[in-house]
């Protein structure tokens, strides 16, 4: 009687939640099922040394202890890891003893076996031959289909040369029946001409329209590449409020895509909030869209959008109620007595929020306020912060908003507060630079925050004694190791607390990260981004880069869909996972990410000699 | 010694009486199966799942099988064999899931049987609750073979009786389950179930029993053999 799946089926199930074989196809799986002996080893009982080479061991209950020759622990594996295969601690491979912490339930594999499983399947061969850093990144790969802007191109955009005259470019967009038209000098797109254009700049403005389109047109537009992402050029558009999009092939522009045009692609497409929100005229009406908030975040997360991109949309969102709060704010009060700038800190700067947020901002002055111009910013302040405060995004406990004074001052005094940190590094001070550093304008004269930007930079890239404050710092938030450690031992069924993904794992990636970007001077706050920009200038290699930014996005990505599940159940999201409710493959991968970053701190240790 | 001799005569003569190649290699092993330790023992473990409770008044509709060789249990040996049977599953379906137009897509129970006989040739049989299930396949194999033919059983249920009582522990009403046994032995939970996964589950019980029992692995099986 010869096999079918029937008979082996609820082996492959389990199977498949255990990596890397989770990459296999049903057939095989089924195949790889079918060469597994199963064995039971009590507690305390050795199973194998790692040499000679046993085959390959999948944990399918119990608790597994690594030991070396001399007995010292090297790891612990529980359910759905694997040990047998070359294993790395801290970098490199080393025999190992393996015993049976619990009682254990092992499935094995012969060494013939996993010799031809490793040569028949390519992703499992690597898996088992690579280092932890490249199975990471092939673990933090989530499938999802991504629309490029390409494929929103409805036709061949109408292209003017620059010389030709504003009436002639007019009579062709009327014949080609178009809203825009890209202008061309000596073939290289420089410029781009709306029918809003002619209307403000030529009709209102009374123009000779024997003029070149070059006097009236748009200089050297924004443009995307064919292949961006559609919801990049979305977020692009609706950061800097464009409404048409070039979008090129290499130099050659190959059409335009418009804001409404991947709205309509995408029906309901939860940025819509954001369109929404500009439409509002009151705190009322803007708490009511805030209602929208739980609901949004679940969709971004089940959408399976982009792990970076998801903080990048829930902080756009925030931004565009903060803006919205100062519009109203200016209507109601007048306009500003002095130029002055919204400016946000910490998870808003980064563009990193989830559903779990707090506010964090401030106001840079052009210059000290006198008299009226004190009471406008204060009553300014206090509607903004009020206003956020009611639409979910509760003070700051450290009292870190404009609404505190200190918070709300001239350009001249946020360059002293800088200075006065940098120059006398005390605990308090590089608490607040790790808070400040991390800085954005949203609103108003963004030019006052490059200004203050460029001072603290320059200031905290010559003193390498700050930065060693700063280093230190990092260091007092460890990844929490350990605890992976202590819940093999609590897998009797008792609750742990719960894992803090934002303080153990998070907040130390974003501070190193911090330091890596102030030895480049950069004034980026994101954290992806400045990990690519640190790599550009240096100050990170390849490698590192990549697992950090593998690392981030693995723990942000436990976080988020723990906090989406909080968030459908009615609770109120936290950073605290409980470790029982991840999948054995998450458990082994997040402590994966958390070895990561223990190797990054312990270069930056070495560097700035802090131990 | 009587009751193995006795059951090494009936394998002689199951094996010289029955024409069916499969039932005479059967027989034949049978009659030399020596036990040991478990390390050194054969083993199929098996289940079945019947329309009711009755051998001889109701049908078998699955066998599922698993071998264990050197103490450690085949995954390439599971087998689910589905019976077709013209008595309805009627309620018994409440219990093992399976509905007659599942019964409808099985094979003979003669091919059933004969490819289990073919894997338990040489092996010492495990089921947990033997009783039952060893009527049904006594029945059905008298039925398609024409002798009764003879059984080494081991029993997880009866095992672990014997352990209590070693240990002087009571025994309360659903403490020998499968499944409440297993999770005593920290063995995983399943929540599916049907013959094969019950009969794998019955073997990984015997290999954490046979560890706790002795954890030297050297339990020597004899003294916890019945022979039907």
């Amino acid at each position: 009687m010869p096999t079918n799946y029937h008979d082996i089926s609820f082996i492959a199930e389990f199977l498949h939640t255990v990596h890397p074989f989770n990459s296999l196809d049903s057939e095989g799986l089924h195949k790889l099922a079918r060469t597994l002996e199963v064995a039971y080893y009590a507690q305390g009982k050795t199973i194998f040394s790692s040499k000679p080479a046993p085959g390959l061991a999948i944990i399918r209950k119990g608790a597994v202890r690594l030991v070396d020759e001399s007995h010292k622990f090297l790891d612990k594996r529980s359910e759905g890891e694997l040990f047998g295969h070359d294993i790395y601690f801290h970098g490199e491979t080393k025999d190992y003893i393996a015993e049976a912490e619990e009682d254990c339930l092992l499935w094995l594999m012969g060494v013939e076996d996993f010799k031809k499983l490793r040569a028949e399947n390519k992703l499992i061969g690597e898996y088992f031959s690579s280092h932890l850093k490249t199975r990471l990144s092939a673990a933090t790969e989530i499938k999802h289909s991504i629309t490029q802007v390409r494929d929103l191109l409805k036709r061949e955009p109408v292209s003017v040369d620059s010389n030709m005259s504003i009436l002639e470019v007019a009579r062709l967009m009327s014949a080609e029946r178009v809203s825009s038209v890209l202008v061309l000098c000596d073939g290289n797109l420089c410029g781009i001409v709306t029918d809003k254009d002619l209307r403000h700049r030529v009709i209102a403005q009374a123009l000779d329209t024997g003029l070149a389109i070059a006097e009236v047109m748009t200089k050297d537009p924004k443009s995307v590449p064919a292949d961006a992402d559609v919801d990049e050029a979305l977020l692009l558009m609706m950061r800097q409020n464009y409404h048409h999009l070039p979008v090129m092939d290499g130099p050659r522009p190959l059409g335009l895509v418009t804001a409404g045009d991947i709205l309509r692609a995408q029906s309901e497409h939860p940025l819509r909030i954001v369109r929404d929100i500009y439409k509002q005229n009151s705190i009322e009406e803007l708490i009511e869209l805030s209602h929208r908030l739980p609901l949004l975040f679940e969709r971004l997360v089940n959408l399976g959008r982009d792990i970076e991109q998801i903080g990048r949309m829930v902080t756009l969102v925030t931004d565009a109620f903060t803006i919205r709060l100062i519009q109203i704010a200016e209507q109601q009060l007048g306009p500003p007595p002095l130029p002055f700038a919204w400016i946000v800190f910490g998870s808003q700067a980064r563009e990193a929020q989830t559903a779990r947020t707090d506010q964090d901002n401030g106001i840079v002055l052009e210059r000290d306020a006198v008299g009226d111009e004190v009471t406008y910013f204060e009553k300014l302040s206090k509607y903004v912060c009020d206003g956020l405060d009611k639409l979910g995004y509760v003070y700051c406990p450290g009292e870190i908003m404009a609404l505190n004074v200190k918070w709300r001052v001239s350009l001249d005094k946020w360059k002293r507060h800088f200075d006065g940190w940098i120059d006398q590094p005390t605990p308090k001070s590089v608490m607040y630079s790790s808070i400040f550093f991390d800085i954005r304008c949203v609103y108003g004269e963004c030019a006052l925050v490059d200004e203050l930007q460029s001072h603290a930079i320059t200031r905290a890239k010559d003193n390498r004694i700050f930065r060693r404050f700063m280093a230190a710092n990092v260091l007092n938030h460890k990844p929490p190791l350990g605890f992976f450690r202590r819940f093999v031992q609590e897998s009797d069924g008792s609750h742990s607390e719960g894992l803090n993904l934002k303080h153990r794992g998070i907040v130390p990636i974003t501070a190193l990260v911090r330091i890596r970007a102030l030895e480049c001077g950069i004034k980026e706050a994101n954290t992806y981004r400045r990990i690519k920009l640190a790599t550009a200038c240096g100050a990170m290699n390849e490698d590192d880069a990549s697992s950090l930014r593998d690392a981030l996005r693995l723990i942000n990505r436990i976080r988020i869909n723990h906090q989406s599940t909080q968030v459908m159940a009615g609770e109120t999201p936290t950073n605290f996972v409980p470790i029982e409710d991840l999948s054995p493959l998450l458990r082994r991968n997040l402590k994966a990410a958390f070895m990561l970053v223990e190797e990054a701190q312990n270069a930056l240790a070495l560097r700035y000699q802090v131990l | 010694m009587f009751p193995r001799w006795r059951y090494r005569r009936r394998c002689r003569a199951a094996a010289r009486q029955c024409g069916l190649p499969t039932v005479a290699a059967y027989a034949k092993d049978c009659a030399g199966l020596d036990v040991d330790k478990l390390a050194n023992t054969p083993v199929i473990s098996v289940d079945l799942e019947m329309t009711g409770l009755d051998a001889t008044q109701n049908h078998i509709i699955a066998i599922g099988w698993t071998q264990l060789d050197k103490g450690r249990i085949s995954v390439a040996s599971n087998r689910h064999v589905l019976i077709s049977t013209k008595q309805s599953v009627g309620h018994s379906a409440a219990i093992h899931e399976l509905r007659d137009s599942d019964v409808a897509e099985g094979v003979p129970i003669e091919d059933g049987l004969e490819a289990l006989f073919e894997a338990a040739r040489g092996r010492v049989w495990l089921f947990h609750h033997a009783g039952l299930d060893v009527a049904f396949l006594r029945y059905a194999s008298r039925l398609w073979a024409g002798v009764a033919l003879p059984f080494m059983v081991l029993d997880t249920m009866n095992l672990e009786l014997t352990i209590r009582k070693r240990r002087e522990q009571p025994v309360h009403h659903g403490d020998l389950q499968l499944n409440k046994l297993r999770a005593n032995y920290n063995l995983p939970g399943y929540t599916a179930h049907n013959a094969l996964i019950d009969a794998c589950a019955t073997a990984e019980l015997l290999l954490a029993m046979a560890e706790k029992m002795d954890s030297s692995g050297s339990l020597r099986l004899q003294p916890h053999i019945n022979y039907y």
